[in-house]
């Protein structure tokens, strides 16, 4: 059986606690104070010296946000993998569309590194080396433009490369396949590497809209 | 088999360097390598020039980082590719805002092209989160109660062995990537094998134009 100091006992007992969950903290020697029931998923997080803890959301591993840490996407698989996505969007039909997204490859065996467009769960080009087959390290970018389609109009974009080893002048181009005709809530860059022993980056992701008139 | 993991690797290799850690540093998997081989959402699939054709369904294991940050299997969507090797990949989502006449759903633009002039000093203005069918259906993926309801960034890193792992060399890979300073002896790598992290301001996913004419925000 605790013991308490006289008078304790009975504020905890009789006031402090009026919600299950509730916990108890000192907000002064011998002063014990109420934290109230926390939200579901919430733990107990510091506040600092002279401060009453309080309740916070969890920290994820996963999810970073505006002034967490982030670094580059990276794969070294030999088979298209989502390596990129930009999610969560909502594009309707007509509303042209850029998306620009700079890639690396790392020094290895000499291969090629390649990429593929998918929106939605469409992929919709076929899979391009975007820098040429060679053993040092390089860099590359990849451009897809298109307007989000609308029947008969769905053949709508096309997508450009460039990387080392890549002649620049012919800027090559791809044709996408036909785009699916609904609103648009994930564009993603896939990739892959010619061998396992590179590997591919991608950092950052730019999606942009136009305004229509 | 297919592992994934919450985060980014924490002793700050990538895929690359994660792949040579496993495979030639600490020698516990063998990570599938084979240009045919394609692990889907749907299942493992072998590719060839002449098409694909579906091997096996996934066997697959999620950390239980993963769980807890709302990440289960639901969270990729049909026809998620991923791979074989190893992969850090990077998610970017961003909820919507209107900014809109308090006590209306208009904002100031079509709120002046319906009702016509208003003493700007008498409007006030509030930012209203719009609940877009992307946004909807981006938040479903995730457990109830814990899509981050902001700008933000999923990393997840993930690896195709050719064998189910035992279960220390599958802790140990996990130290790697989830332990927040797990390090690895820097001279046993080469700088090739190391992604730096950065500071994220939080930009969004995806920058809008102008709306069409008549309206703003």
């Amino acid at each position: 059986m605790p013991v308490y100091k006289q008078g304790v006992e009975d504020s905890i007992k009789s006031s402090l606690l009026t919600t299950i969950g509730d916990i108890i903290a000192a907000s002064a020697v011998s002063t014990p104070a109420r934290i109230a029931a926390p939200a579901s998923g919430q733990v107990l997080t510091g506040q600092g010296a002279g401060v009453l803890p309080a309740w916070a959301a969890a920290a994820t591993v996963a999810v970073t946000r505006a002034g967490g840490n982030t670094t580059e996407a990276t794969t070294t698989s030999t088979t298209i993998v989502d390596v990129i996505v930009t999610s969560s969007l909502s594009i309707g039909a007509n509303i042209p569309v850029l998306v620009v997204c700079p890639l690396r490859k790392s020094a290895g065996t000499a291969a090629t590194a390649s990429a593929r467009f998918k929106v939605n769960t469409t992929e919709i080009s076929g899979t391009y080396a975007w820098i040429g087959s060679q053993a040092g390290a390089g860099a590359g970018f990849v451009k897809f433009d298109f307007q989000t389609p609308q029947t008969n109009y769905d053949r709508s974009g096309w997508g450009k490369y460039v990387g080392q080893g890549v002649d620049p002048a012919n800027l090559p181009l791809f044709g996408a396949a036909v785009f699916p005709i609904a609103t648009y809530t994930s564009i993603t860059v896939m990739g892959l590497v010619g061998n396992a022993d590179n590997t591919m980056g991608a950092d950052e992701m730019q999606v942009y809209t136009y305004a229509v008139s | 088999m297919l592992y994934i993991f919450a985060g980014f690797p924490k002793c700050g290799l990538n895929a690359g360097g994660l792949q040579y850690a496993i495979e030639e540093r600490l020698g516990i998997a063998l990570l599938e390598h084979d240009k045919g081989v394609q692990y889907r959402k749907e299942g493992v699939f072998l590719k060839t020039e002449r098409g694909e054709e579906q091997l096996k369904d996934v066997d697959y294991r999620l950390s239980d980082l993963c769980l807890r940050d709302g990440i289960t299997w639901d969270w990729f969507p049909e026809n998620w590719a991923f791979g074989n090797g190893v992969t850090v990949h990077k998610t970017l989502a961003s909820p919507e805002f209107r900014t809109v006449v308090h006590g209306t759903d208009l904002t100031l633009e079509e709120y002046l092209a319906m009702f016509g002039g208003i003493k700007l000093a008498d409007a006030a203005l509030v930012r209203r989160f719009n609940r877009t069918e992307g946004w909807e259906v981006y938040e479903k993926r995730w457990q109830p109660g814990t899509c981050p309801q902001e700008n933000h960034i999923v990393h997840l890193t993930w690896m195709v062995t050719k064998h189910k792992l035992p279960e220390f060399a599958y802790e140990r890979i996990r130290q790697l990537i989830e332990v927040p300073g797990e390090t690895v002896d820097e001279s046993l790598y080469e700088p090739k094998h190391f992604s730096a992290p950065r500071l994220w301001n939080g930009s969004p996913a995806v920058r809008q134009g102008a709306p069409a004419s008549g309206g703003v925000g």
